[in-house]
């Protein structure tokens, strides 16, 4: 009897475990927040301390400020110098005579600059066409004289000229060797070139330069070939931009 | 020789930027607007020229803001505050920061950059089939590899004088290295005239064009040295043809 009566309280027990863990909705239980769960949205504490979810919501204030695009100003270069000079040119055998032309010059570095440079100017007679009223070597054209060269140039000793007590001026001596071409009696001439120079700036911007340069090509018109020494001093000035 | 004088405005047109052309002359372009930076270290150096040799007669203390007017070569020159002015040196002026705060954006010349520039002129003197050759060219950089050139030279000889102006599209291998192989090929005009002592005084003109490879080394700063060897096919008027082998060394400096 008292075995029946255990048994007819166990099976109804067992039939409850048994619905309880298949799921059915009469008797869920509680399961843990999932990751799945709280990535939904922010768990937000109230001030009772029950934990509610809150969706992401637009910000209160949204300023519409257009960046603007800062242009920082761009540094001027000046490394080109271009000037003109005017001075004399000993051609070698026609007589000394006024020479004038224009160079540019640009700077690579604070010590080295490359140089084109374009003279001209109109030679005199020879000694025997002094001698001899008669003899004409060259015609009116033919004694055109001009050149252009390009050059590297060095400059060796920068420094400073005081006129004064209240005057300083910045110089500079450098020298240049470079090549060209010479057009004289009709004809072009491959010519070698080197010099030097002084060079004084005025202020930032604009130089007084004198310059000492030799010439040298070859030349027969008078004879055998030979090479010659063409000299010119000259003064000029030139500005930076 | 006008050929040569023509190519060297060129080459001026060509490689001075807008902002010189505006204000080339230095007097009249002072109401530009020009950079100004903070110096951040404990003080920069300001030379009464641009160059080590000449004296420094000014330092100016961190936190003060220079105006830097104008740069040449690797010296730029600024203006404190209390209206002096002085040449400060690259390498100082690149530890300076913008206004924003960011270091001092100085467009430096250097290898890294060497690709980047598109102008460059050059000038080179060689030998055109036995006589002397002055060369002078002007480039544009079409990408990294590949550029436009115009050259004019004029090759003076023993018998006769040549101008030659050619238009050549070159193949630059290695723009980022240091030692750079190139290759070209071209086309032009080359304009003979005899020497006056020779009997036969006939000018003429002929097309040619040229095929050549060279080498180009970065040396410093825009400095770059150069040689090349070109093959040169002369199409004349007579029967044959001539041909006439070309070489020249010499420096190209970029922009």
């Amino acid at each position: 009897m008292e075995s029946r009566l255990r048994l007819f309280l166990l099976v109804p027990l067992l039939a409850l475990i048994l619905l309880g863990n298949s799921g059915c909705s009469l008797f869920r239980h509680h399961k843990p927040a999932s990751d799945a769960d709280i990535s939904k949205g922010p768990v937000v504490v109230d001030s009772t301390g029950a934990a509610t979810t809150a969706t992401v919501t637009e910000p209160v204030l949204d300023p519409k400020v257009e960046r603007r695009t800062i242009k920082t100003p761009k540094i001027r270069r000046s490394n080109f110098e271009i000037g003109a000079f005017g001075g004399v040119l000993g051609i070698e055998d026609f007589g000394s005579n006024s020479v004038i032309g224009a160079r540019v010059d640009y700077h690579v570095s604070e010590s080295f600059f490359l140089e084109g440079s374009y003279g001209r100017s109109k030679s005199g007679k020879t000694s025997a066409e002094s001698l001899f009223g008669n003899l004409q070597i060259l015609s009116s054209a033919g004694r055109n004289y001009s050149y252009y060269a390009l050059s590297a140039g060095w400059d060796a000793l920068p420094g400073e000229i005081f006129i004064g007590e209240n005057h300083a001026y910045n110089t500079a001596l450098y020298f240049l060797i470079g090549a060209g071409g010479t057009r004289f009696a009709g004809d072009n001439r491959f010519t070698v070139n080197g010099g030097f120079g002084y060079r004084v700036l005025v202020n930032n911007w604009v130089t007084v330069r004198l310059d000492v340069r030799d010439y040298l090509y070859d030349f027969d018109l008078l004879g055998p070939k030979k090479v010659v020494n063409n000299l010119e001093g000259s003064l000029g000035f030139s500005v930076f931009f | 020789m006008r050929r040569l004088c023509a190519l060297c405005l060129l080459l001026l047109a060509v490689t001075a930027d807008a902002g010189t052309l505006t204000s080339w002359i230095p007097f009249v372009g002072g109401s530009k607007a020009h950079r100004e930076l903070i110096i951040a270290e404990p003080y920069i150096e300001m030379h009464s020229g641009p160059g080590v040799g000449y004296p420094v007669f000014f330092v100016v203390g961190r936190g003060d803001k220079v105006t830097v007017l104008t740069q040449r070569t690797d010296w730029y020159l600024v203006r404190e505050h209390q209206g002096r002015e002085g040449w400060v040196t690259e390498q100082q002026l690149m530890k300076t920061l913008e206004l924003s705060g960011k270091p001092a954006d100085l467009d430096v010349p250097s290898l890294e950059n060497l690709a980047k520039h598109r102008f460059e002129g050059a000038v080179m003197f060689g030998d055109f089939g036995g006589a002397s050759l002055i060369s002078l060219s002007a480039s544009y950089g079409l990408s990294d590899h590949l550029s436009v050139e115009l050259r004019g030279a004029e090759a003076l000889g023993n018998i006769f004088d040549s101008d030659i102006v050619t238009l050549s599209l070159t193949h630059t291998m290695l723009p980022n290295r240091r030692y750079s192989p190139y290759i070209l090929i071209g086309t032009g005009q080359i304009h003979s005239s005899p020497h006056t002592t020779q009997a036969q005084k006939v000018n003429s003109t002929n097309q040619l064009s040229f095929v050549g490879a060279g080498m180009r080394v970065y040396l410093t700063r825009r400095f770059i040295a150069r040689a090349e060897y070109d093959a040169n096919y002369i199409y004349t008027k007579r029967n044959q043809n001539e041909d006439a082998r070309e070489w020249k060394a010499g420096f190209a400096f970029f922009f």
